[in-house]
């Protein structure tokens, strides 16, 4: 997983609680990454990243994954700012959602021909509607449902999803059902 | 985060700690920026393998492009060089002309010329043809060549036929061709003069004046062609009728194209007709080379560098010969 991910997660740790909060964590976290110090360009292991959400969970008492999803809400706008080039003005949640496989990947596989992305799969059944099919190895669809949250509030959009399928439960990939209702400020 | 959400990482809020903790935690941190220095350095020498891997790769595409567009040159201009000498090898050998002492030049101002000249012999006498087609280069070229071939193929069918039918003909292929086969605006201004042993001379077309020089005066005449251009319209037979000069033993005609007269110096001058007369005039006499070297000479000392193609052929009357 791409440095980026556990940069912003001391960020989001760090501005909400601390940075003693994060020097605990990081403490307290069997790290495969000598030191727990991260740089947003390099790569490091899955495992890091779940090991540290999952000594959160122990320390907070927060199912694993509700603090993923939190995490992704979290992150969306940062990576938004590191590439605004994806969310141009004018764009839709929905948009931008579906936009994900066909466009973002695309540019992603160019500069990281090595990383290990996820597959998006949609259905279009209707203009405030959108299902999203999620499959990975890595079967973080917390962290999926996350970045849909974030995606609406960067948006100013209502969201209701149902996460209908899990990989998780047996299922070839997630499947997520999205209802898009009016703005919210 | 929204209200309605609260955030289930702010759980991980420390209470209050000691300074003993603080001190621990900066060590930590000390350490941890250390590791993330050594790890940059082992970034920074990664991207800089992948950068230089990517410039040597780079490198070796620009010079595959550029080995591509010097051989694409290198056909372009073989293929220009073939043009050129077609070109040069159509235009007449055999200026013997019984009757006349004939020199003549065409020099394209790109490899290939919008110029058209010929001389074509007959039993008695011989077809003159001078023309140019409407700028230059490889489209002005080709179309100058289907102007020689067509007025070659006219010439050489009828025995009969006289200056304004050759150049009617000339203009229904031309116009059938270049604009409405091609699409093309393109046009031609040539004079087809035929040449009788006894010095007389039909001509008709529209092209730059006939310059005579008299040599019973010394002084050129100039001599108006009046007619229309090729090309434009289906049928000139309305424009273009025969008119007839009569040389005398040794005047001297000179054919030219606006190459010459319309050539510039570095002012913007004009060459002019006055200059081609002048030089025409410091010889009356003597081989029509001369005579044409000396024109030739002038123009030269006026212009640098030709902007149009330039053709002139001096054509000296020696007599009707037994």
């Amino acid at each position: 997983m791409k440095g980026i991910i556990f940069c912003l997660l001391e960020k989001m740790v760090v501005t909400n609680s601390g940075p003693d909060a994060w020097d605990r964590l990081v403490r307290q976290t069997p790290l495969k990454t000598v030191g727990g110090g991260f740089l947003a360009p390099a790569t490091y292991p899955d495992e890091d990243l779940l090991a540290l959400v999952g000594t959160a969970s122990a320390m907070t008492g927060q199912p694993v994954g509700a603090l993923l999803r939190a995490f992704a809400r979290f992150i969306f706008p940062e990576l938004v700012r590191v590439s605004p080039m994806f969310a141009p003005s004018g764009m839709t949640a929905k948009r931008f959602l579906m936009s994900v496989d066909r466009v973002i990947h695309v540019e992603v596989r160019k500069l990281h021909p090595e990383a290990n992305l996820p597959y998006f799969g949609y259905e279009d059944p209707a203009s405030d509607r959108l299902v999203m099919l999620y499959r990975s190895p890595r079967q973080l669809c917390d962290l999926v449902a996350g970045f849909i949250d974030g995606t609406c509030e960067y948006f100013g959009e209502g969201i209701e999803q149902v996460h209908t399928m899990c990989a998780r439960d047996g299922h070839p990939h997630c499947r997520f059902e999205l209802l898009f209702t009016p703005g919210r400020t | 985060m929204k209200p309605d959400k609260p955030d289930p990482w702010r759980a991980l809020a420390a209470g209050p700690v000691t300074p003993e903790e603080v001190l621990g935690r900066l060590e930590r941190t000390l350490a941890r920026e250390r590791h993330m220095r050594e790890q940059m350095e082992v970034l920074l020498e990664d991207r800089t393998r992948d950068l230089y891997l990517a410039n040597e790769q780079l490198k070796a595409q620009h010079e595959r492009l550029l080995l591509a567009e010097q051989r694409e040159r290198a056909r372009l201009a073989r293929e220009l060089e073939i043009a050129q000498c077609i070109q040069a090898a159509i235009l007449p050998h055999d200026l013997a002309i019984p009757g006349l002492d004939i020199a003549a030049m065409m020099e394209p101002c790109t490899e290939v010329g919008g110029d058209y000249y010929d001389i074509r012999r007959v039993d008695d006498g011989c077809w003159i043809g001078i023309g140019d087609v409407a700028g230059h280069g490889v489209s002005a070229g080709l179309v100058m060549l289907m102007v020689q071939c067509i007025a070659a193929a006219l010439t050489g069918a009828d025995y009969y036929a006289t200056p304004a039918r050759i150049l009617v003909g000339m203009n229904e292929v031309l116009y059938d061709n270049v604009h409405a086969r091609m699409g093309s605006d393109d046009y031609v201004t040539a004079t087809i003069l035929r040449f009788y042993p006894g010095g007389q001379v039909v001509f008709a077309g529209a092209h730059e004046d006939l310059v005579v020089l008299r040599a019973r005066t010394g002084v050129c005449e100039q001599i108006e062609t009046h007619g229309t251009w090729l090309g434009v319209v289906p049928d000139i037979r309305g424009a273009t009728f025969d008119e007839q000069l009569q040389l005398e033993p040794g005047d001297t005609l000179l054919l030219y194209t606006d190459g010459l007269s319309e050539a510039k110096d570095a002012r913007g001058e004009q060459f002019g007709i006055g200059r081609i007369c002048a030089a025409l005039e410091r010889r009356p006499a003597g081989p029509a080379r001369v005579a044409l070297d000396e024109l030739i000479a002038s123009l030269r000392g006026f212009t640098g560098v030709l902007a149009d193609d330039v053709t002139a052929l001096v054509l000296r009357y020696e007599g009707p010969k037994a």
